[in-house]
This record gives structure tokens, C-alpha cells and sequence, in this order.
């Protein structure tokens, strides 16, 4: 019976006329988010990768110079752009692309392309992703807001209902037919393209690394668009006129993808302030003075450190050493300064991850804002894999201080600062390779997100459950 | 008879849960949103406030150093990367100054770029391109929201309770059988459709003015100083607004029901507002793109190795070049550490010139672009609008970047003639570090832009409003 009333539904459905152009609109739109995130991936991914091995090449190619002057010189470590990101390039304009990997300091990652960018980008842009979690729940409302108030408003539910079909079995039948749909006409065929173009823009191997986050990616909107079918049905099956159960979704469509995420952005914001730039630049420069931990100040630490070479190789003055004094200097301030970095960047991070939390919470009351969180952190464009990747770039930076300091003190010895290292110094320093957390990771860091949506979802059978053990005839 | 239609439509709307529903949302959004604005403005407003202390702070305690080594006739004994005396590290870091730019009094209406761009800047000799690297401490993902600020709410949210209250103004009298009283009465169906929307746009429009001028002032703006901005404001909000009631009013006239109009004004939202802006973007960004900040990067290490290889010998021929720079009764240190990096600096600069001029280029002719179309949509011109108003747009940013690179020039040129001098920083030059003062140019709020937005407003509401009058006298009892 479901099976029936899912065929004629589906001749229905296709067969008006609001169906076929909400069609041609998202058809139209999704070739061109397609095609510009395409151009994103290709252009942006060939850019970085070449950015980065330019960057290895100028440091290999450094002159022969002292250890910590090519310290300083450093790499610049660049964000890979994930395959995913040609669906979804999510916040990858707002998080920045590059860090300078420097002696002495922890650089914030820089270059965010929307600074580049005029107020027009801040409108939002245009990409599948944009398209699957905010427009496609609007063509499910044009669905479905109807479905069963048409049948009321022209009496044939009460005919419907007096054949053998039960309640159930028309309300599920009728949402069946409207995720069959969505499924068959919008969301499977624009998955191929999609994944044709995956493809297409990152060759096989790289295309089937993405397949895991590919498949999530694919269940997590399946869920999506049931629950709004569900939903719309609902909506339909309890209002006397169809243009009710329209405002209606509508209105809930709006709250969730324009008020809560502002409203959250903005709450978040007010529970949990984050220190202006100055005073934590101010805060970081201060520290290293004075010290933190009721640890040495600068000055203290400096002499602490002489005393204790002095006494780790029982000399009497630094000339006696039998290794670099330098290198030994500059390591122990780089440890100090670590602890420093930890301290402030740890705590701001904390910070930026409260405020997710906040800001998670609170879209729960959004599926679409839950759809949208989801959906970036499978295509890895999301803050936690930001924060991933500046943690590993700051422990490739910590690994080549260590390597400069140390080469200094066991080689620079006798010379200190005459001393120069060369090629074979640079080339103990790899490449930095960056590779994004496993996917269990990720989804262990998005379960309120996954619980938003299965909430969503079992809200919306246990609605039409109620509806269709007391569905109003007319 | 226009008072008339509206005692009795006010008696109505008393019991009407929608009108009570959308004042209340109204003025909780209304005070939400200043609130947060509010406190956006006094955090920028702390900061400067602490940016003044620190710069005064640093500068005499530095002074202070010098004074107390200069007394005690000693070099400095610390680090030389640190020597207060040298008149490298004074630029590079303990003789900062700071250049400002101070909220404008209407900033807490539009966030506008004030969340992403930098409000002030910390002058030092390094490279400009530091210059870009300084912004406020920001979580992407709430810059990614959007401000829940009151433009969001003028803009986004008023349209919509605009369209929950005027949406059935006529279809519902078709749906609730009350038509042919109307059409029995003494008045016209234009009459009363015209009286009845004229007060709901008098209602809600008077109610968010009322809120925002509370508001504000009670947030401590005067209206007395800043009679041009909040006229502005009023025009605005009022010529949006009518934009709205004037479009729904069209639509109410064609006389169809209820669900048809609330789904083609939704829709009209929907497309104007977040359809046209995006799709708007992708054009711009395709047609004109932006060039790589990464390629600058590479160029930036390029031009610094190719000045360290060329080492002495090119400094030799700097001065020879430029005599009056040569240090007075001493030979030239080749070894300075300080000449490196400045004329690293310098190379730098010169090299990236041509990179950074391919951005300004590309903004032009975005901008270009997109005021020619930003009258495609209402939500965009009105940000703008908004953004201009609170000083907060593209345009007084621009400005501000622009004056600061023109002030770092002197900043660095006053360090720079002792630099390649190799003199020592003397206590008493502490007190002629230059200091630099940012004022905003004149308000650009009477641009022919801003001006030729508002009349669009008014042109089309009276298009629509024109459109309605004509078709309200066909509408007929029932639906054919």
C-alpha cells in the first residue's frame, strides 16, 4: 500500500509545475557552486602545494650562515586544501592558509581571503554545501508543506481514508515519496556530479582517500532531508489550509538558518570573552620578561642557565666549555618560551573551543546549522582541523629550533657565533607534511551535532507518529 | 474615514496575536542587538583605550633606561638585539606608536568590517607588510555568523515581520467570508486596504525607530551631534521599510489567497536577500579575482635573499650613492646587523609593489562591479548604506590603510637618516618619536551612492504602491 501511494505521489509531485522550476533554479545554482569550487580546489590546492615547496627549496638553498640565523630565516608551513573542500569549502575563507615557522615566536596562522574580500563575500557563498543545507530544505518544504492539507481542503482525505489505507501507512507513504524525490531528482544526481568532479579536480589516489568522508558526508544529508520531509509532512497533516503549514515551515527555515546562527555567534560572544590582540600580545611579551609560574624572570633565567652548564660540565668559565654556549642558550630560552606559547595560545584555544561549545548547544535547535557544522568537518574546512593543523605547524617549528640549536652546540663549539652550518643542516629539517585527524576523530568531535540531527529526525517520526493515531479529517 | 478604518482595525488587532507577537520580537530583537553592539564598541573603545597606555608606558620606560645608562656614562650590558640605544631595535620594538581608528558615534548600527579589519595598527620599521598581519582576536566561527547587529535586524528581520503582518491583509477577508461587508460599506476596498496599511507601516515602522532612538541614546550617543547620521537612519529605515509594505501591498492586490502571497513574498525575500548577494559574489570574485597573498610571500623571500647575497658590496654603492647618509667622523660598520635589515626592508617593499598594486587594481574593479549591480538587491545597497553610516564600511577602512601606509613613512623616516648614520638613540630622542593621529575623512553618507540608494527605495516603493492601486478595484468577491 505505501508502495502505492508512494507511485502515485511520485507522478504527483513531478508532474507540477513549482516542481519543475524549483528544479531548473537548484540545477543552475548547483552548476555553478560546482564549477567555482572546482576552480577553488584546483587553483588554491596547486598553489599551496607549490607555496610549500618553494618554501623547502628557498630553505635548502640557504647560504652557508649560523644555525639560529637560518632559525630565523624559517619555512612557512601552508594548509593543504582538502579534496572535500571542492563541496564545501565551509570557513576556509575566514581561517588563514599560512604560518611563518620562526625562531623565537609562535606566528598566528595569516592570509585569510576574506580580508581581501569586500562586504559583498560576507553575504555568504555560493558552494554544493551552501546549496544541499539551505536550499534543498526549501524545495522539501515546496514538497511537502500540502501533501496532506490539499487532501483535506478538497475532501478526499475522508475518501482516502475510507479505502483500506491506514493513517500510517498514507503519512509515511506520502513521506517516503517526498524523500524519494529529493533523493532521486536533487540530491543522488548532484552527488554523482559531485563526485565526478572530486575525480576529475584530484585524480584517483586522493579521490579515494576522500571516499570515507565522502560516504558520512553522504549519510549525514540522507538524514537531513528525511527528517525535513518528515517535518513538512507533519506541518501538512495538522493545519486546516495549506498556506498556514507553508508559513509555518517557512518561518522555522528562517529561524534556523538566519536568527540562530547569529544569535549564537553573538550569545557565544557574551559568555565567553576573548582578550583583545593587544593586551594578548601584550600578555605573551610580558611573560617572557618577567616569567610565569612563579618561574625566573629573563634576566635570571639567562645566569640560571649559565650556572647550571657550568656545573652540568664542571668548567669554571664559558670558554672552557667543551660544546656551543649559544646553542645551549638559545634552546633553553626556546623551552621557556614554549611553556609561555602553551600557556597563552592553549588558553585562547580553550577559549575559541567554549565558544564552539556554546555555539553547538545552541544549534541543536537547528538542523540546518547542525547540517552545516557537520558538513564542514567532514570536508575538513571546519576550525577544529584549524586548530589541528596550527598545533602541528607550531611542533615542526619546535622540532627545527631544536634541530638549529642543537647542531649549534655540539658543532659551533670553539667558534660559537663564527660558526656556519650548511646544506647538510638544512637538509635534516623535513618537509612539513600535514595530515588531517582520522575520521573517527572527527566524528567523535561532532557528536552533538550527529545527536542534533538523529534528535531531529526521531522528533519528526514521533510527530507523525502522534499525527496518525489522531489525524483531524477536515 | 481614514481614522475611521483604523480605530476599528486597531479594536481588531488588539486581539490579534500576530501585531502583539511582532512588536515584542521587534523590540527584543531591537535591544538585543544594541546590546551586543554596545558591547562590541566599548571593547574597541577599551582597547584604545589601553593601546594609549601601553604606548606611553613603553616610550617612558624605555626613555627612562636610556636616561639611567647615559647618567652612569655605560653601553647597554644586555642582549644587542635589545639595545635601547640603537636606533634599529627603537623602531623595531620599544619605540612603538600606535595609529587609531576611533569608533564613529553611530558604529553599534552596522558591525560591517570593524570584526575582520583592523581598527588600529602598531607602527614599527619591519616591512609593511606587517602592516597586514594585525588584527583583533576573533573566533572564525562567529565572524562566520554574522553580527547579530540592528542592521541585520532592519535589513533581514523587519522584512519578515513586515510580510507575518500585512501578508493576508486582503486574502483573509476573502477566507474568512468578511469581503462583502467591506465591499457593502461606505469606503472603498482601496480605502480601507490603503488606511489599513498606512497604519501598520506607521505601527512598526514608529516602533523601531522609537526602539533604535532609545537605544542609542541610551547607549550615550547624542542625536543633537549627530543630526546627519541619524536622519539618515530615519530615511532609511523608513524607505525600507515602505519598500516592503509597498511590495506586499502589490502582491495583496492581485487578490489571490493567503498561502500564494506569504510563498511569493517569502520567496522574493529569499532571492533578494541570500540568492542575488551570493550569486552576486561568485560573479565578482570570477570576474575580477584577487591575486594570492601567497604569491607575496614568495616574492617577499625572494627579494630579502637576493639583498643578503649581494652583502657588502651593494652597501658600499648605497652610500655611495646617497653620501648625506654616511655615520659622521667614524667609517661605515659593514657588519651592522641593523643596514642588513633595513635595506632588506627596503628591497622587500620595492619588490612586492608591484604585487600589492594588483590588489588595489582588483578591488577597484570589484567595487566597480558591484555598485553598478547593488541595486539588484535591496539587502545589498541597504549594507551598505548601514556599513557607510556607522563608518564601518570598505570604503573608511580603505581610507584608514591608506593614511597609515602614507604615516609609516615618516615613521620609518625619521629612524631611518640614524640608522645609516649608526648614531646612538639618545634619551631626549624618545620625546621626537613622531606620534600619529588618525581623523576620519568627512562623512561620505551624502555620497551619490547612499543618496541614489534611498531614492531607489522611494521609486520603487511608489512603482509598487501604483501597481496596487490600479489592480486592488479588480478584485473580486470570490476567486474565479
Amino acid at each position: 500500500m505505501i508502495q502505492r501511494i508512494n507511485t502515485k505521489e511520485w507522478a504527483e509531485l513531478t508532474g507540477e509545475s513549482r516542481f519543475q522550476w524549483s528544479m531548473a533554479v537548484l540545477y543552475v545554482l548547483f552548476a555553478v557552486a560546482l564549477l567555482t569550487g572546482y576552480v577553488y580546489y584546483s587553483q588554491t590546492n596547486t598553489e599551496h602545494e607549490t607555496a610549500q615547496r618553494t618554501a623547502y627549496r628557498q630553505w635548502l638553498n640557504q647560504d652557508p650562515k649560523s644555525p639560529h640565523a637560518a632559525a630565523h630565516y624559517g619555512l612557512y608551513a601552508y594548509k593543504p586544501v582538502p579534496l572535500m573542500a571542492v563541496l564545501d569549502k565551509g570557513m576556509d575563507d575566514y581561517l588563514g592558509s599560512a604560518v611563518w615557522l620562526e625562531a623565537h615566536n609562535q606566528n598566528d596562522v595569516k592570509l585569510r581571503t576574506i580580508q581581501d574580500a569586500a562586504t559583498l563575500s560576507r553575504f555568504g557563498s555560493l558552494t554544493v554545501g551552501f546549496l544541499l543545507q539551505f536550499l534543498v530544505p526549501i524545495f522539501i518544504i515546496l514538497l511537502s508543506y500540502d501533501a496532506i492539507s490539499k487532501e483535506r481542503e478538497s475532501g478526499t482525505l475522508r475518501i482516502l481514508l475510507s479505502t483500506n489505507v491506514s493513517t500510517g501507512q498514507l503519512l509515511i507513504g506520502k513521506w517516503l515519496a517526498v524523500f524519494r524525490v529529493v533523493v532521486l531528482c536533487v540530491f543522488g544526481p548532484m552527488f554523482l556530479l559531485s563526485a565526478a568532479i572530486m575525480a576529475l579536480a584530484g585524480g584517483t589516489a586522493n579521490f579515494v582517500d576522500a571516499l570515507p568522508w565522502l560516504t558520512g558526508w553522504v549519510i549525514c544529508y540522507a538524514l537531513y532531508y528525511a527528517l525535513w520531509a518528515g517535518l513538512g509532512i507533519y506541518v501538512s497533516s495538522q493545519v486546516k489550509q495549506s498556506g498556514i503549514a507553508l508559513v509555518a515551515l517557512l518561518g522555522f527555515w528562517t529561524f534556523g538558518a538566519f536568527l540562530v546562527p547569529r544569535l549564537c555567534g553573538s550569545v557565544a560572544r557574551l559568555a565567553v570573552p576573548t582578550p583583545s590582540a593587544l593586551l594578548f600580545t601584550e600578555q605573551i611579551i610580558s611573560d617572557k620578561e618577567t616569567g610565569i609560574n612563579g618561574g625566573p624572570s629573563a634576566q635570571d633565567y639567562a645566569e640560571l642557565v649559565e650556572r647550571q652548564t657550568l656545573a652540568q660540565y664542571g668548567v669554571d668559565s664559558l670558554t672552557q666549555l667543551p660544546v656551543s654556549f649559544a646553542g645551549i642558550a638559545l634552546q633553553a630560552s626556546e623551552n621557556r618560551d614554549w611553556t609561555i606559547y602553551d600557556k597563552n595560545y592553549g588558553g585562547l584555544f580553550r577559549q575559541f573551543e567554549q565558544q564552539e561549545r556554546v555555539m553547538e548547544w545552541l544549534s541543536t535547535l537547528s538542523p540546518t546549522l547542525a547540517m552545516r557544522n557537520l558538513s564542514r568537518a567532514l570536508a575538513g574546512t571546519d576550525t577544529d582541523k584549524h586548530i589541528d593543523f596550527t598545533n602541528r605547524a607550531e611542533g615542526h617549528r619546535r622540532n627545527i629550533q631544536k634541530a638549529m640549536n642543537d647542531d649549534q652546540k655540539v658543532n659551533g663549539a670553539n667558534l660559537n657565533q663564527g660558526y656556519k652550518a650548511d646544506a647538510a643542516l638544512w637538509q635534516q629539517v623535513d618537509q612539513f607534511q600535514y595530515r588531517q585527524p582520522g575520521i573517527g576523530t572527527v566524528i567523535g568531535n561532532q557528536l552533538i551535532g550527529l545527536f542534533t540531527m538523529l534528535g531531529w529526525l526521531g522528533l519528526a517520526g514521533l510527530l507523525l507518529l502522534r499525527a496518525s493515531r489522531n489525524l483531524r479529517l477536515d | 474615514m481614514f481614522l475611521h478604518i483604523i480605530r476599528y482595525d486597531w479594536l481588531l488587532l488588539r486581539h490579534n496575536r500576530t501585531l502583539l507577537a511582532s512588536v515584542a520580537l521587534l523590540a527584543l530583537f531591537v535591544a538585543f542587538a544594541l546590546w551586543t553592539g554596545h558591547s562590541r564598541i566599548q571593547f574597541q573603545e577599551q582597547t584604545i583605550a589601553d593601546i594609549g597606555r601601553i604606548e606611553i608606558e613603553s616610550i617612558a620606560k624605555n626613555r627612562a633606561m636610556v636616561a639611567d645608562l647615559e647618567r652612569a656614562g655605560k653601553p647597554f650590558a644586555g642582549n644587542s638585539h635589545r639595545d635601547p640605544t640603537a636606533p634599529y631595535t627603537v623602531a623595531s620594538s620599544r619605540g612603538n606608536r600606535y595609529i587609531v581608528k576611533q569608533p564613529d558615534p553611530l558604529a553599534v548600527v552596522s558591525v560591517g568590517q570593524s570584526d575582520l579589519l583592523p581598527y588600529y595598527y602598531k607602527l614599527a620599521f619591519a616591512k609593511r607588510q606587517a602592516l597586514y598581519h594585525e588584527e583583533e582576536i576573533e573566533n572564525a566561527s562567529i565572524l562566520y555568523n554574522g553580527s547579530f547587529d540592528l542592521s541585520f535586524v532592519l535589513i533581514y528581520l523587519v522584512p519578515l515581520l513586515i510580510i507575518a503582518l500585512t501578508y493576508n491583509l486582503v486574502s483573509s477577508e476573502r477566507e474568512q467570508g468578511t469581503m462583502f461587508m467591506l465591499m457593502s460599506s461606505t469606503a472603498s476596498l482601496r480605502q480601507i486596504v490603503v488606511s489599513k496599511y498606512v497604519f501598520r507601516f506607521l505601527l512598526l515602522t514608529g516602533t523601531f525607530l522609537s526602539l533604535t532612538t532609545a537605544g542609542l541614546l541610551l547607549t550615550g550617543i547624542s542625536l543633537y551631534n549627530n543630526p546627519e547620521a541619524f536622519g539618515f537612519l530615519f530615511l532609511l529605515s523608513m524607505g525600507y521599510s515602505a519598500f516592503w509594505f509597498g511590495l506586499s501591498f502589490w502582491i495583496n492586490s492581485m487578490g489571490r489567497n493567503s498561502g500564494f502571497n506569504a510563498a511569493k513574498l517569502v520567496g522574493i525575500w529569499l532571492v533578494l536577500g541570500l540568492l542575488m548577494p551570493t550569486v552576486l559574489d561568485v560573479v565578482v570574485s570570477a570576474m575580477h579575482p584577487m591575486p594570492s597573498r601567497i604569491d607575496l610571500i614568495a616574492e617577499t623571500r625572494e627579494a630579502s635573499d637576493k639583498v643578503t647575497k649581494e652583502g657588502d658590496q651593494k652597501m658600499a654603492q648605497y652610500y655611495g650613492d646617497h653620501p648625506e647618509l654616511l655615520p659622521k667622523g667614524k667609517p661605515v660598520d659593514y657588519k651592522d646587523f641593523a643596514i642588513g635589515r633595513v635595506r632588506s626592508t627596503l628591497a622587500v617593499e620595492a619588490a612586492i609593489r608591484p604585487l600589492e598594486a594588483e590588489f588595489e587594481t582588483q578591488y577597484r574593479n570589484q567595487q566597480q562591479l558591484i555598485s553598478t549591480y547593488r541595486l539588484l538587491s535591496p539587502m545589498v545597497f541597504m549594507q551598505q548604506s548601514l556599513n557607510d553610516l556607522a563608518g564601518t564600511g570598505d570604503e573608511q577602512f580603505r581610507a584608514f590603510q591608506t593614511e597609515v601606509s602614507r604615516q609609516h613613512e615618516g615613521y620609518r623616516d625619521f629612524f631611518a637618516g640614524k640608522i645609516f648614520q649608526q648614531e646612538r638613540f639618545k634619551a631626549t630622542d624618545y620625546d621626537t618619536i613622531p606620534a600619529f593621529r588618525y581623523v576620519a575623512p568627512k562623512s561620505i553618507l551624502f555620497a551619490p551612492a547612499n543618496i541614489i540608494n534611498l531614492v531607489c527605495l522611494f521609486m520603487l516603493t511608489s512603482l509598487f504602491i501604483g501597481f496596487g492601486l490600479s489592480r486592488i478595484p479588480k478584485i473580486r468577491l470570490a476567486t474565479a
